[in-house]
């Protein structure tokens, strides 16, 4: 398979203004290639720079040196670099990302929030009204909370909320930070199913998943980050 | 798309108040669809920005170039005053932090959202008095209600019929001046996800000045950080807003309350 992304030497670092200047290092010319089919499980202590890696491939945390290139509309988008706009597209079209937490929209219910990103793409409403519901089956969200906005959702609802918005446009690269995190042992089996229905079209996953059972479930590759300005 | 032409392009634009720079060598450019936030404390400029770049406000420097509907670049300060009235009435629309100052007192709220189409020839009463209910629906206003003054409706009231008397004539562009300052925060709520609905719906492109970061966040693809009259920093506003980088932008990033 050809890869779909390639992340080279990418080096990400904060300094804080507010607290002198202080600069902290989190990524060291972190290199790695993927492609379609696989789910690469990202291990690392805490601190290692696990959701700081998908942050950079999502374009969410800007990178100091580097590239993190996309395979997008025929063609490499060094995610980087990119200009906002294309930026956009790249998560449009290509790129989802399930975060730890759902941030809720005032007043826009459930099956709103997961038809968004199939509206933006061009999907029918009706039909992507059917996808959503579909998705919310899966994922065991009751029917009553569908037209509820999510913000007084349990901290697992919300998460399905995420995850199925997430999912619906199956998008070719699919980021996963803890997706299963606040989840019981039934919806996790879900979004282990969810995972590999994704390899199974060819999409390629990158993911930080805590459970061991769940990993072990789907990941296809182990990627070991170790804390920037720890020698190997 | 990625070729296509901006509707709005600033270049170089300077602004000041005798010896004090408002805004200093500010570029930036705006496409179809886009929304840009201006973010930045009382006294950063961003109010003067916003009123150099809508017209009202001309610039000492730089220039103001927006595309036309018929696809032509006009520079917005060389054209005549007529002609940048039209635009103001036609392609672009302006809502003030006040309602107050977008709103007549004198006319009816059915008055207000219809005088804006008549301002660009529509004569027919009928046409116009259901263009203005239909414009009382779509920003969730009682129509029974067309007929009152603008002073008998609350403050979240006056603002949604102050988009509705912006909206109706359709324009591509809109300004707007801190939306949901002075608003409770459940009305707030209600306003912004009107202005979300609205902006992706109607594909319109909108520079918002705000102080409230959430607002950007919910609103705008791209934000403006402007600082002692420059723009400090800028690109997608949950770049700037997470990772930013410029000292001011992670002081004013960190001294709000969690959005």
């Amino acid at each position: 398979m050809k890869n779909i992304i390639e992340i080279n030497n990418l080096s990400k670092y904060f300094i804080l203004h507010t607290q002198g200047g202080v600069n902290i290092p989190v990524l060291e010319a972190v290199s790695l290639a993927a492609s379609g089919g696989e789910c690469v499980a990202i291990v690392g202590s805490s601190g290692a720079g696990k959701s700081t890696l998908l942050k950079c491939l999502y374009a969410n945390y800007r990178a100091q040196a580097g590239s993190v290139r996309v395979r997008h509309r025929d063609g490499w988008v060094d995610m980087a670099r990119a200009h906002p706009r294309e930026i956009l597209d790249v998560r449009r079209h290509t790129m989802g990302y399930v975060s730890q937490f759902l941030r809720a929209i005032p007043r826009v219910p459930a099956i709103d929030i997961v038809m968004a990103p199939l509206l933006a793409t061009g999907t029918e409403p009706d039909k992507a009204r059917v996808m959503a519901q579909a998705l919310f089956e899966r994922l065991n969200i009751a029917p009553r909370l569908w037209h509820l906005p999510p913000a007084t959702f349990s901290g697992g609802e919300q998460q399905r909320i995420n995850i199925a918005r997430a999912f619906a446009p199956q998008p070719a690269v699919l980021l996963l930070d803890e997706p299963t995190a606040a989840l019981d042992e039934a919806n996790r089996n879900a979004v282990v199913e969810l995972v590999r229905e994704a390899l199974r079209r060819g999409a390629l996953l990158v993911g930080i998943f805590h459970d061991h059972a769940v990993r072990s479930a789907v990941a296809t590759r182990i990627f070991q980050l170790r804390p920037a300005g720890v020698p190997l | 798309m990625m070729t296509e032409t901006p509707l709005l392009e600033i270049q170089n634009l300077g602004y000041r108040y005798g010896q004090r720079a408002a805004c200093v060598d500010i570029s930036f450019d705006l496409f179809p669809g886009e929304v840009l936030a201006v973010v930045g404390e009382s006294g950063s400029g961003k109010t003067t920005l916003l009123r150099c770049i809508s017209g009202q406000l001309r610039p000492d420097t730089g220039q103001v170039l927006f595309q036309t509907r018929a696809s032509e670049t006009v520079d917005v300060w060389a054209i005549s005053e007529s002609a940048r009235r039209w635009l103001t009435r036609t392609d672009w629309g302006f809502v003030h932090q006040n309602p107050r100052d977008g709103l007549r007192a004198d006319v009816s709220a059915g008055a207000n959202i219809g005088e804006r189409l008549m301002a660009i020839g529509a004569r027919h009463y009928g046409n116009i008095r259901e263009e203005a209910t239909a414009w009382m629906n779509k920003v969730e206003l009682d129509t029974a209600r067309i007929d009152e003054s603008p002073s008998a409706f609350s403050g979240g009231m006056q603002q949604r019929l102050q988009i509705a008397r912006n909206l109706v004539s359709r324009p591509r562009l809109v300004f707007m001046d801190e939306p949901t300052a002075g608003l409770d925060v459940s009305v707030q709520a209600r306003l912004l996800d009107l202005l979300r609905g609205l902006a992706c719906d109607l594909g319109l492109a909108a520079v918002i000045v705000t102080h409230d970061l959430a607002v950007a966040r919910l609103l705008a693809h791209r934000t403006l950080v402007m600082n002692a009259g420059r723009v400090v920093e800028a690109g997608l506003t949950d770049q700037v807003l997470d990772d930013p980088q410029h000292p001011y932008t992670q002081l004013l990033v960190s001294s709000a309350l969690p959005a």
